[in-house]
C-alpha cells in the first residue's frame, strides 16, 4: 500500500474508493446520519447507479467500506512503527497503543460505532466475520513471525486487539493504555510473561 | 417474581422465539400475564427500554449463575478454567442468546458492547477478593489484575474467536499461557 498522500490518492483512486472517501468527509463534516447514497454519489462525482453497483446494500456498505478505508489507514499509519520496532513486548505495545489511540482519536470510526453500533460490531468481532481483525491479523502476524510461531503469533493478536477493544467500550480511569509507555510496561507484565519462558530472556 | 421480573423474563423468551426484533410490547404484556399499561408503566422508553433492561437483567443472572458453579473450584487457575468452560456450555444451550446470535448479531453486539463496562466491573469485583488471596508475581496489584482478567475474559466468553473454550486443552493453555501466566506464580513442573 504505502503512504500516499491524501491528495495523490484521489488522482489514482477508482470509484469505489472515492465513494468511500466522500463518505469520510461526509462523517467528518456532518456526522454518520448526514450520509445517504445521494449525498454521497454527489460528493463522488459519480451516479446513484454505480454507487449502488458497487455497494448493493446502499448506505449501509458505503458506511462500511468508509470505516475499512480508515482502518487502512490505520495499519498503514502503523506498519512502520510495527517494523522498527527491536522486542517482542515493543511489537505487541505499539500495536496495542496504536490501536486504542486511533480508535479514540478517528471521528468517522467513534462515530460509526457509536452512532451506528449494530452495522459495525459485527465487523469488530474475533470471528470469522471481523473483517478488522481478520485484517490487524495478517499485518501484526508478519512482525510478530520474527518472535513467535504462527499460533502464538495469531492469538498474541488476538489478545492484544481484545484489549484494544475493551478500553475503547469500556475506557480505564487508572490506566491509559493508549500511551505507548504504559501499553509497553502492560504488555510486558501481562501479555507476554506466557511466551517467553523465563530461561528465555527477549 | 416481581411484575418487573414478570416483564423481563416474558422478554427473554419473546427475544428466544421469534428474535430480537421479532415480537411487540403487546406479545411480551401477554407471556408475561401483564397489562400493556402496566409494561408501559415500567418500561416508558418502551420496546427499546425494555430489550435493553432484559440484556442487562440477563446479563447479571448469567454471571450469578456462573458464580454458583464455579464456587466449589479447589484453587484459582482452575476457577477460571471452569468459568470459561461453564461459560461456553452455558451460552451454547441459552435460547436467547443463541437465537439474537443467529438472526440480530449486530444488535445483540452492540447492546453487550453497550454494557461492557457493566460486564468488566461484574467481573473485576468477583475477581478482586480472590485474588487478593493468592500469591502474585511480584509487582501485580489484585486490583489491576482484576481489571486486566474482567476485559479479557468478558471479551472471551461473548466472542470465542480463534478459541474453542469447550476443549478443555485450550482452556488449559489460554488460561496458563496467555491469562494467569504474568499474574498467579504458578508451579510449572
Amino acid at each position: 500500500m504505502g503512504a500516499i498522500a491524501a491528495g495523490e490518492r484521489r488522482h489514482l483512486s477508482t470509484g469505489p474508493e472515492r465513494v468511500a472517501d466522500a463518505a469520510l468527509a461526509c462523517i467528518a463534516d456532518h456526522g454518520v446520519r448526514a450520509v445517504t447514497v445521494e449525498r454521497i454519489a454527489v460528493e463522488a462525482g459519480v451516479s446513484r447507479a454505480s454507487v449502488y453497483r458497487w455497494f448493493p446494500g446502499g448506505r449501509s456498505d458505503v458506511l462500511l467500506a468508509a470505516g475499512r478505508q480508515e482502518l487502512d489507514r490505520f495499519f498503514t499509519e502503523l506498519e512502520p512503527r510495527l517494523a522498527a520496532a527491536e522486542t517482542l513486548d515493543d511489537v505487541l505495545a505499539e500495536g496495542l497503543a496504536g490501536a486504542v489511540r486511533f480508535l479514540r482519536d478517528s471521528k468517522p470510526l467513534h462515530t460509526l460505532l457509536e452512532n451506528e453500533p449494530e452495522l459495525v460490531m459485527p465487523h469488530l468481532a474475533f470471528d470469522a466475520m471481523g473483517t478488522a481483525f481478520a485484517v490487524a491479523a495478517t499485518l501484526a502476524e508478519r512482525h510478530l513471525r520474527r518472535f513467535l510461531d504462527e499460533d502464538d503469533a495469531r492469538r498474541a493478536t488476538e489478545l492484544v486487539a481484545r484489549l484494544a477493544l475493551s478500553h475503547t467500550l469500556s475506557p480505564s480511569a487508572d490506566l491509559d493504555v493508549g500511551d505507548l509507555d504504559a501499553a509497553r510496561h502492560h504488555v510486558r507484565r501481562f501479555v507476554t510473561p506466557g511466551l517467553v519462558p523465563p530461561s528465555n530472556p527477549a | 417474581m416481581s411484575s418487573r421480573d414478570q416483564a423481563l423474563e416474558a422478554t427473554l423468551a419473546c427475544i428466544a422465539a421469534g428474535g430480537m426484533k421479532g415480537f411487540t410490547v403487546e406479545d411480551v404484556a401477554q407471556e408475561a400475564g401483564l397489562s400493556r399499561a402496566t409494561l408501559y408503566r415500567y418500561f416508558p422508553g418502551g420496546r427499546d427500554q425494555l430489550v435493553g433492561e432484559t440484556v442487562t437483567w440477563e446479563v447479571g443472572r448469567f454471571f450469578a449463575r456462573l458464580a454458583g458453579a464455579i464456587d466449589d473450584a479447589p484453587d484459582f487457575r482452575t476457577r477460571v478454567e471452569w468459568g470459561l468452560a461453564f461459560a461456553h456450555r452455558s451460552l451454547r444451550e441459552h435460547p436467547a442468546f443463541q437465537r439474537a446470535m443467529a438472526s440480530d448479531q449486530g444488535e445483540i453486539q452492540a447492546r453487550l458492547a453497550g454494557i461492557a463496562p457493566i460486564v468488566v466491573g461484574v467481573i473485576r469485583s468477583y475477581l478482586e477478593p480472590l485474588l487478593e488471596a493468592e500469591t502474585l508475581v511480584d509487582g501485580v496489584t489484585p486490583t489491576e489484575a482484576a481489571d486486566h482478567l474482567a476485559r479479557l475474559i468478558g471479551s472471551l466468553i461473548v466472542d470465542e474467536g480463534t478459541w474453542d473454550l469447550g476443549d478443555p486443552a485450550q482452556v488449559k493453555e489460554l488460561v496458563d499461557r496467555w491469562l494467569l501466566a504474568g499474574i498467579v506464580v504458578i508451579d510449572l513442573t
